[in-house]
This record gives structure tokens, C-alpha cells and sequence, in this order.
């Protein structure tokens, strides 16, 4: 268990980190969630001391971390997948860290076999790939066989293998009873990662929720309809009270609030109105996110509600197998991963169920404290 | 308007598909790891499903002593430790063996140390080891590593002096006493004995600790500069700039310079005593040490109280 205080960390004026205080608590994943510079990693290394909070404190097992007699024991990190010299070898890099925690040899064997870097043990780790370098770090956070793991942005750079294998691992780890907390500034990712969430903007707490509750609290439901008879559609869709609005990304296509998707079709059918569409949505973890953290967000980027800039690597394309950050119009899940009220989906909401699939009009509970 | 663009069913978003669609045909998936064969320099992913995480971590624990033997295993697995060895040796022992099968000193000239003026040169190796020692460690980011696998931070500190200084002061031993036996016959035989007392001790004992004294002095830089190249620009200055400047300046302050400078310390412990004043060998090499436990101590407490 991670637990922080009034964790504060400030750089001169520039408070990066203000009064966090949370539990990570064991058994499940833990998101951590934030835009670049939002002070995820200013955190993480707080939690690790290797940066002295400014206010607060955050212990690990009830102990700050630099008390713990053997720490990776307790807990493993992969903060920096880069941290380590490239002029060693794999094994050599892990037996080090073995030997400073009294761990013996051969388990630098086993996490070496366990993220299939026995091949290349006996190679420098200067010569391996991102994903291998990225694995090499998760073998270091693993010897120890700790309770609780930590990986800071463990998917960025890597390919669809590499995202696909990470997540399994993480999910293992905490099936396993283990505490997992992982930051990331993707919330796709997260949405089909985490458990729970903690939601931090500018250093200051936005959300600290379970990633169902998240996304029920905050996400905002509506239908996208398409018709070759817009007009007359649209004109009955309001005489009932519905809102619409046009949907930016299809031509043709527009979005109905406040109206469930079987009264849609309903009064379609009833005055003989072809429908080429009628698929509900729900808002995804992204777009609550971007909604909730727009006013948090250091630097906004020119465009309403676009993404801000601090968004991923600036110039740089998205990940392979990533959808293009922060595009607000898209919604839900896209084909081929369950759909909403599907078992396991996170947001749990049946399709077409009037009652869940209202539009959510309750404000999300931190945002007061936020302004 | 990059808002405008994502269609409102994206197609392509393999992240967020079943693993069945996860992957196109020709790459592996982690449930066939098996079947894969990696290019040279790639690992396959092995499946998560069947990680035993758990296993043999014992029931030790942490303390000096394991981080010493950490240290230990660092230093020696890296290039940058053999290389400067390698120069070590080849400068200590190589300069000995030509010296003293070309010049011709007197008889009342001191064998020993006229063989081991390659050390004078070795030190600059010695003293750049030192910085890259701690150096390194901030340049590639490894330090963060190593603080988090054991986060008291002087242990880390002493741990790496200890180790650092005990190589150096070993393969000091061993290259000059060899260099010292070599050259001394080498000269006994070509020129005849020696009339000048020899002090085999002072030679080489003395100047294997000078040399990991001057190396720590290096990591006393490198742990407070935290830059490579910034620590043994500083280094170079400290070692060969009294020696260059020392005679140009007003005598009185030109001579305490050059007397208390680590180059003036190693001549004394290998050249032998001489009458040219200043302090003596043992003083000298004193003084040397108490340079470099001033600066690392300076880099302790940097090391302590600063992030990382």
C-alpha cells in the first residue's frame, strides 16, 4: 500500500506537485492519470525519494520508502526505462540491483525468463529496443518479488505486442494480490487497464474513483442518428424534447441528447422515416477526462476543447495502435472490444436501457473543489 | 481541424481489440512466444498467463556489505573500468621498461624511481576512472536506479569510494612493484648498482595510494559536479595547472603551490625525499587525502540533500 498525505513538491514558484493525498491501496490496478507535466512523474519519484517533498509525506507499507531495509523487496519501480548504463549487460545490470537487496543470483535468471530477455542476458543494454529496454526495467521492478509495483508511462513508444503484453502483466499482478500503480498520460489505455483511477491536473487531485464510477459519474450519453430525412427527423426528435446537436465528424450525421435510442427509433418508424443509423454512445474515459481536466491544464492549446499541447510528445505521431489523442468526437467503444453493457465493459451501462442510458446530468464531484 | 477528423467508428485502434485481432498474421503473438524466432537483437514476449512471478528471492537482506558487493560487480562490468586498467598498465609499465632500457641516470640516482615515472601519467587514467565512477551514473539516469534499489545515499557513496579505492590501490601495487622489479634490474644490469637507498614502500606502496587517493578526489568531483565532462575539466585543472602557473607566479606563493599539489605529492612518494622543501612524501600524500575527503564530503552532502 502507497499512501500520500499533503504531498507537495514546488520548483521556485512553480508548484508541480499541491496536496495530493491518496491510497494505492493492493489487488487491483491503479490508473494514474494526467497530462504531461501534470506531475505524475514528480510524484512517483517522491514516492521513491529520490525527490524530497517540499510538504506531506508518502510512506510505502507504512514506511517512507528510504527506510525500508531492502526496498526492492517491497516494492519494484520502473520509473525511466533509459535508467540504466548501456554499456552493460542485462544480467550484469540485474545482478547489481540484486546484490544491493541481498537477493540472490539466480533469481536474476527468473525475471529474466520471465520477460523473455534470456536470449540477449549476456548483451549490452545500450543495443536493445525500446520494448526490450522497457522489459529489462519491469525484470528490475520484478526481482524482488514485491508487493507493490510501480511503472511510470510502462506502453509509451512501444508497438501493439509490447502495449498488449504490458497490460496482461499488470492485470496479473494485481490478480495476483499485488498493489499496481501505473501512470499514463493515454486514456485509452487506462480505460482497458486500470481498476481504479486518481485523476491529477496541474498537481492538484481531480478524481480519485474507481474507473466505473468515473466513467458513470461523468460520462454523458447520446445517440448518433443518421437519416436521408434530417429535417423532418430532426424537427420531431425536438418536438420531444431532444437536443440536437451535428455530429463534426460524419457528414449527414448528428447527435440526439436527452432522448433514448429506442424513442428515436420509434418516432422514426411511426412517420415511416428511413434511419441509416441510430447508434448510442457513451462519452469514453478520454473525453471525460479532457472535459474535466480543461480548466486544470496548464497550457491550453488554441482550439476549443482540442487537445492541449503538453498531449503526447509534441510533433510526434501517436503510438502504433493508437487512436488519435484527444479527438472529441469519438465516442464509445469502437468495434471489437465489448460493448457497453457487455459483461466486463467498465461503464456497465445496457445499450438502449432508458434508464442508464440518460444523459448523466450530475456534475462530477470534484469539479467543485477544482474552480 | 484535427477535431473533425476521427470517424465516428474508428476502424483502426488494434489496442482496443480482443488479443485475437490484436496482432496482423506475420507477428507473434505472446501465446506463440514459442514459435518465434528472434532477429539478432529482438526477444520474443513470453505469455503472461503462464509467469510464475514469484520465486528464490531469499531471505537476506540489504546492508554496507551488499551494497559494497554491488559496487564492486558495477565497476567491473564496465568498458570505461577495463579500458583505463588497460591504459594504467600499459603507461606504468610500458614507460618503466623503455625508460630504463634507454636513459642512462647515474649510479647515485634512485632506480626505482626513475622506472616508475609512467605513474605520473597513469594518474590522469586513475583520477578520469574516479569521476566516471559516480558520473556515469547521472549521465545515463542509472543513479536513479541504484537509489531506488538501495536509497541510503552516503552507503551508496562510501560503498563506491571503497571499492573504487581498493582497485586502484591493488592494481597500483601489483603493475608498479612489478615495474619497479623489472626496471631496477633492467638498470642494475645495464648501468650497475645503485648507490641511492631505495624505499620499495614509499615507491610503491606510497604511490598505489596516491593513486587511489587521487581517484577519489575524481569521484569527490564527479558526485558534486555530476557531469562528466565539467568533473575531469576540473580534475585535469587541479592536477597540472599548480605545476603550469606555480612558476609564473610571485616565488613565495608560486613554490607553497607547486609544494602542496598532488603532482608535487607523487613526485616525493615515487621520486624520494630530495632536499627541494616543501613537505615530505607521507605529509604530501596526506595532504592529498584530505583534498579529496574536503571534496567528497562536499559531494556527500550534495548527494544527500539534493533530488536526483
Amino acid at each position: 500500500m502507497i499512501e500520500a498525505r499533503g504531498l507537495t513538491k514546488r520548483y521556485g514558484t512553480k508548484l508541480a506537485v499541491d496536496q495530493l493525498s491518496f491510497q494505492v491501496r493492493p489487488g487491483s490496478v491503479t490508473g494514474f492519470l494526467g497530462p504531461n507535466g501534470a506531475g505524475k512523474s514528480t510524484t512517483m519519484r517522491m514516492i521513491l525519494g529520490l525527490d524530497a517533498p517540499t510538504g506531506g509525506n508518502v510512506t510505502v507499507n507504512g514506511r517512507p520508502y528510504n527506510h525500508v531495509q531492502a526496498p526492492l523487496r517491497e516494492m519494484g519501480a520502473l520509473l525511466d526505462a533509459k535508467a540504466m548504463h548501456g554499456g552493460r549487460t542485462a544480467y550484469n545490470h540485474l545482478l547489481c540491483l540484486a546484490q544491493s537487496n541481498g537477493i540472490p543470483n539466480r533469481r536474476v535468471d527468473e525475471v529474466l525468463g520471465m520477460v523473455g530477455l534470456t536470449q540477449v542476458a549476456k548483451k549490452r543494454a545500450g543495443g536493445f529496443s525500446l520494448g526490450m529496454g522497457q522489459r529489462l526495467g519491469i525484470a528490475s521492478a520484478l526481482l524482488g518479488d514485491p508487493g507493490i509495483l510501480m511503472f511510470d508511462e510502462p506502453v509509451n513508444g512501444l508497438d501493439p505486442e509490447g502495449i498488449l503484453w504490458i497490460r496482461n502483466l499488470m492485470k496479473q499482478l494485481a490478480s495476483e494480490g499485488r498493489t499496481v500503480f501505473v501512470s499514463s498520460h493515454l486514456m485509452s489505455e487506462m480505460e482497458v487497464t486500470a481498476d481504479h483511477l486518481i485523476v491529477i491536473g496541474q498537481g492538484r487531485m481531480i478524481a480519485d474513483t474507481s474507473m466505473r464510477d468515473f466513467i458513470e459519474t461523468n460520462s454523458q450519453s447520446f445517440t448518433v442518428v443518421r437519416s436521408p430525412q434530417v429535417d423532418k427527423l430532426n424537427t420531431l426528435l425536438r418536438g420531444k424534447g431532444a437536443t440536437i446537436t451535428p455530429d463534426q465528424a460524419v457528414a449527414g450525421a448528428f447527435r440526439v441528447h436527452e432522448l433514448p435510442p429506442a424513442a428515436i427509433g420509434d418516432l422514426a418508424a411511426e412517420h415511416g422515416i428511413a434511419l441509416h443509423e441510430l447508434s448510442p454512445r457513451f462519452d469514453s474515459l478520454e473525453e471525460v477526462y479532457m472535459r474535466m481536466t480543461q480548466h486544470s491544464v496548464e497550457y491550453r492549446a488554441g482550439l476549443p476543447g482540442g487537445p492541449p499541447p503538453g498531449w503526447g510528445p509534441p510533433g510526434m505521431a501517436p503510438p502504433p495502435g493508437y487512436p488519435q489523442q484527444g479527438g472529441p468526437q469519438f465516442a464509445g467503444p469502437p468495434p471489437g472490444y465489448p460493448q457497453q453493457g457487455a459483461p466486463g465493459a467498465p461503464w456497465g451501462a445496457p445499450v438502449g436501457a432508458p434508464g442508464t442510458g440518460a444523459p448523466t446530468l450530475s456534475k462530477p464531484q470534484s469539479n467543485g473543489s477544482e474552480g | 481541424m484535427a477535431q473533425n477528423t476521427p470517424p465516428p467508428m474508428p476502424q483502426n485502434q488494434p489496442h482496443m481489440m480482443p488479443p485475437a485481432q490484436m496482432a496482423p498474421p506475420q507477428q507473434t503473438l505472446p501465446q506463440q512466444g514459442g514459435q518465434f524466432v528472434p532477429p539478432a537483437q529482438q526477444a520474443p514476449y513470453p505469455p503472461v498467463h503462464q509467469m510464475q512471478l514469484g520465486g528464490q528471492v531469499g531471505g537476506g537482506n540489504a546492508g554496507f556489505g551488499r551494497v559494497l558487493l554491488s559496487e564492486w560487480t558495477k565497476i567491473r562490468t564496465v568498458r570505461s573500468t577495463i579500458w583505463t586498467l588497460v591504459v594504467m598498465v600499459v603507461l606504468i609499465l610500458g614507460l618503466g621498461v623503455l625508460l630504463a632500457g634507454t636513459v642512462k641516470p647515474d649510479t647515485d640516482d634512485d632506480y626505482v624511481s626513475v622506472s616508475l615515472i609512467g605513474v605520473i601519467v597513469a594518474q590522469l587514467a586513475a583520477a578520469t576512472l574516479g569521476v566516471l565512477t559516480i558520473s556515469a551514473e547521472y549521465t545515463t539516469g542509472m543513479i536513479r536506479t541504484t537509489l531506488t534499489a538501495y536509497p541510503r545515499r552516503l552507503q551508496v557513496l562510501v560503498a563506491k569510494g571503497v571499492v573504487f579505492a581498493g582497485l586502484m590501490f591493488a592494481v597500483g601495487v601489483v603493475t608498479m612493484g612489478l615495474t619497479a622489479m623489472i626496471g631496477k634490474s633492467m638498470l642494475t644490469s645495464r648501468i650497475g648498482d645503485s648507490t641511492a637507498d631505495v624505499d620499495l614502500l614509499r615507491s610503491v606502496v606510497g604511490g598505489s595510494l596516491y593513486l587511489a587517493v587521487i581517484g577519489l578526489f575524481g569521484l569527490g568531483l564527479g558526485v558534486l559536479l555530476r557531469h562528466s565532462a565539467g568533473a575531469i575539466t576540473a580534475l585535469m585543472g587541479a592536477i597540472l595547472l599548480p605545476m603550469i602557473i606555480g612558476p609564473f607566479l610571485p616565488q613565495s606563493v608560486g613554490e607553497k603551490v607547486m609544494q602542496y599539489s598532488p603532482m608535487f605529492a607523487l613526485g616525493k612518494l615515487i621520486g624520494g625525499g630530495g632536499d627541494d622543501g616543501g613537505p615530505g612524501p607521507w605529509p604530501s600524500l596526506l595532504l592529498i587525502a584530505t583534498y579529496a575527503t574536503v571534496v567528497l564530503i562536499a559531494g556527500g552532502i550534495r548527494l544527500r540533500s539534493r533530488d536526483v
